[in-house]
């Protein structure tokens, strides 16, 4: 019996050994290659922000030096567009510039999928997950690795470029070199389709974003972001008036508004974007410098600059 | 709960074990008892509270009419039928009232409510269970067990939701041993042996690979031939290591507790016949149908012709206490027939070389796992008639096939798996074999760590075990 007890005890040691190997794992998982990893990061005495989904994610790059931080993260909805405002405004000074980037889906309740929930685990309080789970949450900050041990395979995908390179993690995405014309037509008119269908309006969030702005003394503004021709042509104007413009006119407060779906300095010039609806690197260093200037000459008093 | 949950893992298993021993150590030996029945109520009300209504009413009744049985001497044939009635009537509320009511409109053409009952977890077993206690009471076979330790036969959670189908007789005795109440390291650590290969089994295999079956079985329009062998295979390999990872973590954490669980299942795929074949899959199920319905009803006793009719009714009863639909009837109907051929084969003396047998056996059980697993008779047609189109050969992937494969892990790691499930299914020894030989090695510890972990690494995908539904 004593032999057997022996081995229980050493079996449970490297079983928690096992553990705390995981646990070291996930936090440096979550230091390195946890794609959210730069809310962790975020600097005091931002001038300039922005919220969004991956429009404002892949759209904003800012230069070195400027006050300034993209909040974006992929099919992030004005609910989590709050949360994460709330969370860090005291890292914003008084008066700055919040830009709220707005698609043709923004103002629609898409219903919920738990899988949103999870780049949030990372870095907001539970509190603030919509319809979070405890046990995943706390299983997440425990070790991401056991929220999901396909981001094992990533550390080993990445450790050479992390700790060797010691590069931080950076996902690429870019338009497929083999896809024809044809292809990327198709594409868009995927992405449009899929863009489209929601159609119950929700101004909850949104609303509050923009409450919250007004009594922070934070300057929201709305940005339409620069879209390919192929990606409008398959909206169609009509929906832009339809799904934003006139919807930025029920807003409680009103907001200004900057668009750039359809500039032309972009349209039509396919090198600047990822796919049908995102910039690429060199598009979103383009648009953030643009729109920088345009801020800058922007008398932010006179709200009647904007149609709505 | 589901044993494949962090929060079994971690924190109601340890819990209960650690106070379990602990109370028994200082000798409060009821209340040790009445911990695990309560902590058994608590995993099965975790899953819906208001089953514990069902299940502590099922215990009540059945403990009062089988304990009536073996102390009075009065109404004790009346007293018998009311309880088999109340367990029979219970089961068929909940699992075929729907089904019954569905044909009923279909062939009087009437309009009679579905009331959409949702089944309660493990409510076959249970019944089942409680059948046996209440005929061996009648039987006369019976001992008089105290409330507690009936509850427990029926409630002792790791085999509560989904079996082993275990009896009174080898369960309530194990209960009362006085040595069972101290922890037994060399149970623990064959008990944690055990829990891990079936972690391992049902998470990083079964539910790897049920993505393949879903996607043929529910997903895909239509099939190629490949395809159509690729989702039939899948859900073979799916459905055993399902439920034999479950039967496996059952006993791994019944032996914790000192109890042993009776094997369920001994290398099934294997089996050079049919016959075969049964008495290696679900065991205990056999078991219960050969004791309680096959006997009874004479068994091999009588002629030949009256022996194969016993077999038939006792597959077609096997397929509708699978599940309320044609489809299952189909199946057990299939398997009867397939065991009265073995047994009309056997009798005339006939030869087959092991492999061909080995080969038509697994053909055949592939096969009608089919019309197991489908949602209805047009999805179970597809997926046959695509395991038979060889005019599809030149198109061996389906672009849509590919394109909705590759998500998940990607395809070729999924086939991989597939590969070697099926190597450790028919070459390797089964995993009540390896515990049997478990000794205190590295080899064995690595084996443990190495699984146990492979299994937590994958838990988050929360599938439910398959032989939840049944």
């Amino acid at each position: 019996m004593t032999e057997h007890k022996k081995y229980f005890k050493t079996t449970m040691l490297s079983f928690i050994f096992g553990l705390v190997l995981l646990f070291l794992l996930g936090q440096f998982y979550k230091k390195y290659i946890f794609e959210e990893n730069k809310f962790l990061r975020v600097p005091d005495h931002l001038k300039i922000i922005n919220l969004g989904s991956s429009h404002g994610k892949y759209g904003f790059l800012y230069p070195e030096g400027e006050d300034a931080f993209n909040f974006a993260i992929e099919s992030q909805t004005y609910y989590y567009d709050l949360k994460i405002l709330k969370k860090y405004s005291d890292r914003l000074e008084p008066n700055s510039i919040v830009l709220i980037p707005v698609s043709i889906f923004s103002f629609y309740d898409e219903g919920w999928l738990d899988e949103l929930n999870e780049s949030y685990y990372g870095f907001l309080d539970f509190k603030d997950i919509y319809n979070g789970k405890k046990d995943m949450y706390y299983l997440w900050n425990f070790s991401p690795i056991l929220y999901s041990g396909k981001k094992l395979i990533e550390i080993f995908q990445y450790f050479q470029q992390v700790v060797v390179r010691k590069q931080l993690f950076f996902k690429e995405n870019t338009y497929p070199k083999d896809l024809d014309f044809e292809g990327k037509v198709k594409e868009a008119q995927t992405t449009s389709k899929r863009h489209l269908a929601p159609e119950n309006l929700d101004f909850t969030y949104i609303n509050e974003i923009l409450e919250f702005c007004e009594k922070k003394n934070f300057k929201a503004i709305m940005v339409g972001m620069p879209q390919s021709y192929l990606y409008n042509d398959q909206v169609g104007d009509f929906n832009y008036r339809k799904r934003i413009k006139s919807k930025i006119g029920r807003l409680k407060i009103k907001p200004i508004y900057l668009d750039y779906s359809h500039d032309a300095r972009f349209e039509r010039d396919l090198d600047l974007f990822l796919d049908d609806d995102h910039l690429n690197e060199k598009g979103a260093k383009k648009f953030t410098t643009i729109i920088l200037n345009d801020l800058k000459q922007l008398n932010l008093k006179q709200k009647e600059l904007v149609n709505y | 709960m589901l044993f494949n949950s962090f929060y079994f893992i971690f924190l109601f298993f340890p819990i209960t074990i650690f106070i379990y021993f602990l109370l028994n150590n200082y000798e409060h030996e009821k209340l040790a008892k009445f911990w695990l029945v309560l902590t058994s109520l608590y995993f099965y009300g975790y899953f819906n509270h208001s089953y514990l209504i069902l299940i502590i009413t099922s215990i009540v009744v059945n403990y009062s009419a089988g304990t009536w049985i073996t102390n009075k001497t009065r109404f004790k044939k009346e007293v018998f039928i009311l309880g088999v009635l109340f367990n029979v009537l219970g089961l068929g509320y909940f699992k075929y009232y729907d089904f019954f009511i569905t044909n009923l409109n279909f062939i009087l053409k009437t309009d009679l409510p579905i009331l959409n009952i949702l089944l309660p977890l493990g409510i076959s077993f249970f019944t089942f269970q409680q059948l046996s206690f209440l005929i061996d009471s009648y039987r006369g076979k019976s001992q008089n067990y105290d409330f507690l330790s009936y509850c427990l036969f029926v409630t002792f959670f790791p085999q509560l939701i989904a079996g082993p189908i275990v009896l009174p007789g080898e369960m309530l005795p194990q209960f009362e041993t006085l040595s069972n109440k101290k922890v037994n390291y060399e149970n623990i650590n064959r008990g944690l042996y055990l829990f891990s290969i079936g972690l391992a089994k049902k998470v990083v295999l079964a539910d790897s690979i049920s993505y393949l079956a879903d996607l043929g079985f529910d997903t895909m329009p239509s099939l190629t031939f490949l395809e159509g062998w690729i989702t039939s295979i899948s859900y073979t390999l799916q459905l055993y290591l399902d439920f034999s990872g479950y039967c496996d973590m059952a006993m791994g954490l019944a032996l914790m507790f000192n109890i042993i669980l009776p094997l369920n299942f001994n290398s099934p795929y294997k089996a050079v016949n049919i016959q075969d074949f049964w008495q290696r899959w679900h065991m205990t199920l056999g078991r219960f149908l050969t004791n309680y319905i096959y006997i009874p009803l004479g068994g091999n006793r009588k002629s030949e012709l009256i022996t194969l009719r016993n077999l038939l009714i006792v597959f077609l009863i096997s397929g509708v206490w699978h599940g309320a639909g044609w489809t299952f009837i189909v199946w057990g109907a299939f398997h009867g027939i397939a065991i009265l051929i073995h047994r009309v084969w056997k009798n005339k003396n006939l030869f087959m070389p092991n492999f061909l047998a080995w080969l038509i056996t697994m053909f055949f059980v592939n096969i009608f796992w089919i019309f197991f697993r489908a949602q209805n008779f047009s999805s179970a047609i597809k997926v046959l008639k695509s395991m038979f189109d060889i005019g599809s050969l030149n198109e061996l992937i389906s672009a849509g096939y590919k394109e909705l494969a590759h998500p998940y892990l990607g395809k070729k790691f999924t086939l991989v798996l597939i590969v070697l499930s099926i190597y450790l299914v028919l070459f390797c020894k089964n995993s009540f074999e390896k515990q049997e030989c478990f000794d205190l090695n590295v080899k064995n510890r690595v084996e443990k760590f190495i699984y146990f972990f492979l299994g937590l690494l994958l838990l988050n995908r929360v599938v439910p075990f398959l032989y939840f539904n049944f």
